[in-house]
């Protein structure tokens, strides 16, 4: 077991090198670079483009730059930002904590909601409330999650009840409860818009898990022998059929800090998603680079915590090994 | 108050919702006022002393992204860096000539090459230091000048690729001399001036180049403008709090009183996305907003109910044109090369474009056509003599034919054959650039002419016009400047954004050479009305040869609250002619 994880992580280690090596390769094929957007400026010479050149070490063949990139990076060094002229390790910490924020709470939201309403669901299979969530949830995977974030804009906007885009109201920033109340008022509409948007999947993924449980031979036994009903709630159906949610539950990890992009840029959250695109758009490589780094490790620990939390719960797995 | 009182006209619609939304929602607005008025912190505002103070907020797209005016280069960041930091001189919005600033006047030897500065008496930085003439020999010779700092705009404080010598008088006058004469001058001397006593010493430890970042604390960053840096937190806003050691630039009429800046704050709250800045502007979480032509219609509808009202300044001064490629060493075909080095053929062209139907269709009729390239808003350099073109496909066939040209079948074919087929590039970024090519294409159809419309990524595009050289035809913009001078990159045939055929060695037409001669008078022509024969004579050329069809440009469109005082329609610099003159009173403006 504790050789077998030893081997995942190095592993994970090749893949991430694998990941960066291939989109340093495609920021250095992409046509044009930070300076571009200069070059078509009719106030900056040919000759202060070059200078700048030389001074970002955007010049440089590209292996020397990869290498020297992920030199720096043994060392901790994410390197340094274009357009902020500040170190990238600096920028994503800001934007980390905020990201991480909004998509926690939708998480908690989502699974809080999704998985109790769908053992209820799959056990009164077809009743009103089943059949209504059902719909709900095809609603919830089918509308696009900006289109959401648009309509929840405009609920603010004729109702007044939420605060209209943004994190803070401008001037709480002292570290009280009040404040800490602000920032929840700012997350209702935001993380509501991402947590509906991954509910539908969760319902319908557990749904039929559970109700493919509950046709089970060994649920028919464990009921005939008049097993206590807390019993054979958590102990057969609910550890049976959570399987294929642990698997999902890894790949939600790894979209914590990218999956929120969208709602990010129309709730003007400031986040990681939000900085990754300006950064892609202003082709700021390696900042760039540091988002996608912190993304892949995140996407590989996610694949790590699920495989792990699929060993502990599944006599089957771990007697395969 | 820092919270802005409730719009009196909104209407909470009277729906009935479930209760425990009642509850949350009556716990979450008593909490939202504590966050705003309890939790302030050190900008808690005193009660009002008097009826101007006040905060004006409104929205911008994307976050600062340094907070050092010698390496912005992006427009947040100018415009932020604007309220703080000052130039000796600064530019009338209404006309564009040159006012003072901190300079208190000038004067200019009758040689043309020095003009001698003299400083405000008592100028102090917002940390309360006086600001002398040093400050500004630091500013140039230490900072713009120097190879190790990556100032983009050093390029405009130079003369034939030279800085200008500048040396202190005494501590209330300088001195700046030029090479040769050097009409821009004045203009060009409107840079931010930064504060010797604050970033000396990065310039010597080599660390300017990270100085005054975005992690800066805010009361380190010292200037001289109406207001300073208060409080900036990412992805969120950037508040902006009066200096009160501001001095305004001498002939400011001040209507309310000699105290500027008039407002206490200026809140700028980093919104991303323009649909949620528009919803903010409506709800009245934001003063002004500017507009495009497309929203206008959905803003017409609620002007009337809500407390706002719609200013329309006019055209703006940025450039949209079409240019071919005439660049015989481009490794495209020589055949089409011929083609747009045929006056008659681009002239052919600029007869077939319409564009009354532009405007109409991708700016609502909010626009107006834009003749030659001095946009006509420019006044004090725009000539009423250009060359117009108008929609007359007669003239167009004419031209062709005249030209060499042959139609059959509908299609034109060129002397030797060849069927004219010319792929059209522009970028992907602007949607209505996109809209616009494909009108094009429509409009050049009923004179034989394919159009292929080839939309690029910004950069792949800049590559592929300046260094590969790889197009026939294009549809861009570039930011306009208000002295010409500023364009000779793009028209000087030696110019690196000479874009139909970039850094020439020798002109390569004529016309081309008589330009670059008005463009090396134009710049040493001191005198002004002078300077104008020069430059209309070169509008006069540019609108006959045709190298860019010059097309159309938006209306500038600007919401603004009622309650907002000191604004005013510019046609150069916004509504706000001043922005220490804005009021949160407009009913003690008197207009």
């Amino acid at each position: 077991m504790i050789r077998a994880a030893i081997f995942r992580l190095i592993h994970m280690g090749l893949v991430i090198l694998g990941i960066v090596f291939l989109s340093f390769l495609m920021m250095d094929f992409a046509p044009g670079n930070f300076l571009s957007q200069m070059a078509m400026n009719p106030q900056i010479s040919p000759q202060v483009i070059e200078a700048l050149k030389k001074q970002y070490g955007l010049g440089l063949p590209f292996f020397s730059q990869f290498g020297r990139w992920v030199q720096a990076l043994l060392h901790g060094d994410l390197g340094y930002s274009f357009s902020y002229h500040v170190p990238v390790s600096d920028l994503i910490a800001q934007r980390v904590p905020m990201t991480l924020l909004l998509t926690i709470s939708a998480v908690l939201l989502s699974w809080g909601a999704a998985l109790p309403l769908a053992v209820t669901g799959a056990r009164n299979a077809g009743n009103w409330l089943d059949r209504s969530l059902l719909s709900f949830s095809y609603l919830s995977i089918s509308v696009p999650s900006f289109f959401l974030a648009l309509l929840g804009l405009l609920l603010a906007e004729k109702t007044g009840w939420f605060p209209i885009g943004g994190a803070q109201s401008a001037g709480s920033a002292s570290e009280n409860g009040a404040h800490f109340l602000d920032l929840l008022h700012h997350l209702i509409l935001p993380a509501l818009t991402l947590a509906l948007g991954s509910f539908g999947v969760l319902y319908r993924l557990m749904r039929s898990s559970v109700m493919e449980v509950l046709s089970q031979p060994f649920m028919v036994a464990a009921r005939s022998r008049g097993l206590l009903k807390r019993l054979l709630f958590w102990r057969y159906l609910f550890r049976n059929s959570i399987n294929p949610l642990v698997t999902l539950f890894g790949m939600e990890l790894g979209g914590l800090l990218s999956g929120a992009a969208f709602t990010e840029m129309i709730f003007g959250w400031p986040g990681m998603g939000r900085l990754m695109l300006h950064a892609v758009m202003t082709r700021d490589l390696y900042l760039v680079m540091g988002g996608l780094l912190m993304g892949s490790i995140l996407l590989l620990l996610g694949n790590l915590i699920s495989d792990l939390l699929l060993y502990f719960l599944d006599p089957r797995v771990r007697e395969n090994k | 108050m820092f919270r802005q009182p409730k719009n009196p006209d909104r209407v909470i619609p009277n729906l009935k919702f479930p209760a425990f939304l009642l509850l949350a929602f009556l716990l979450l607005s008593t909490c939202s006022k504590q966050g705003v008025e309890g939790g302030e912190g050190s900008f808690t505002i005193s009660p009002r002393s008097s009826p101007l103070h006040g905060r004006m907020s409104f929205d911008i797209l994307s976050d600062p992204k340094t907070f050092n005016p010698a390496l912005a280069s992006e427009t947040t960041s100018t415009q932020i860096l604007g309220y703080i930091f000052r130039g000796l001189t600064r530019l009338s919005p209404y006309d564009g000539t040159v006012k003072p600033d901190l300079a208190d006047h000038w004067t200019i030897d009758p040689s043309g090459l020095k003009v001698t500065f003299t400083l405000m008496k008592g100028l102090l930085w917002s940390d309360g230091v006086p600001l002398t003439a040093n400050d500004v020999v630091f500013t140039f010779n230490s900072v713009y000048y120097n190879p190790a700092v990556a100032a983009p705009i050093r390029d405009i404080l130079t003369v034939d690729g030279k800085p200008f010598r500048v040396w202190a008088q005494d501590d209330r006058t300088v001195v700046f001399e030029t090479a040769r004469p050097f009409a821009p001058l004045l203009e060009e001397l409107g840079v931010e001036i930064l504060p010797e006593h604050l970033l000396a010493s990065s310039v010597k430890a080599n660390k300017f180049n990270t100085d005054w970042s975005v992690r800066t604390p805010p009361a380190q960053i010292v200037g001289t403008g109406p207001f300073r840096l208060d409080r900036y937190v990412p992805g969120q806003y950037v508040l902006m709090t009066r200096n009160p050691r501001y001095m305004a630039p001498a002939g400011l009429k001040k209507p309310l009183g000699p105290d500027l800046p008039y407002l206490d704050h200026v809140l700028l709250r980093i919104i991303p996305n323009q649909n949620s800045a528009l919803l903010r502007f409506l709800s009245g979480k934001s003063d002004l907003i500017p507009v495009s032509p497309s929203q206008v219609a959905v803003l017409r509808d609620a002007e009337k109910s809500r407390a706002f009202h719609l200013l329309r300044r006019g055209p703006s001064q940025s450039e949209l044109f079409l240019t071919f490629n005439q660049n015989s060493r481009a490794p495209i075909h020589s055949y089409k090369v011929a083609w747009f080095r045929d006056r008659r053929f681009r002239q052919a062209v600029a007869w077939a474009i319409d564009r009354k139907a532009l405007i109409n269709v991708i700016y609502n009729g909010l626009g107006a056509p834009i003749p030659g390239p001095i946009s006509p808003v420019n006044r004090a350099f725009f000539y009423t003599g250009v060359h117009l073109y108008h929609h007359d496909l007669v003239r167009s066939r004419a031209l062709l034919r005249e030209a060499g040209f042959v139609f059959r079948k509908n299609r034109l074919y060129d002397g030797s054959g060849h069927k004219v087929t010319i792929l059209l590039m522009t970028n992907t970024e602007s949607p209505e650039r996109l809209a616009m090519a494909q009108m094009i294409q429509a409009m050049l159809k009923p004179v034989g002419i394919k159009i292929r419309v080839v939309p690029l990524q910004f950069n792949m595009l800049s590559t592929m016009v300046l260094t590969s050289h790889q197009w026939e035809m294009l549809l861009f913009g570039l930011t306009g400047v208000l002295d010409p001078h500023g364009s000779a990159t793009v028209w000087r045939s030696s110019g690196f954004l000479h874009l139909w055929n970039p850094g020439e060695k020798n002109p390569s037409s004529p016309w081309e050479k008589e330009v670059d001669r008005l463009f090396d008078e134009g710049v040493i022509t001191i005198d002004p009305e002078k300077r104008k024969k020069i430059y209309d004579k070169w509008q006069e050329i540019a609108t006959w040869e045709v190298p860019m069809i010059d097309l159309v440009s938006p209306d500038e469109i600007t919401a603004v609250r009622k309650t907002l005082g000191g604004i005013h329609p510019t046609p150069l610099g916004g509504v706000i002619p001043h922005i220490s003159l804005v009021t949160q009173q407009a009913r003690l403006v008197m207009n």
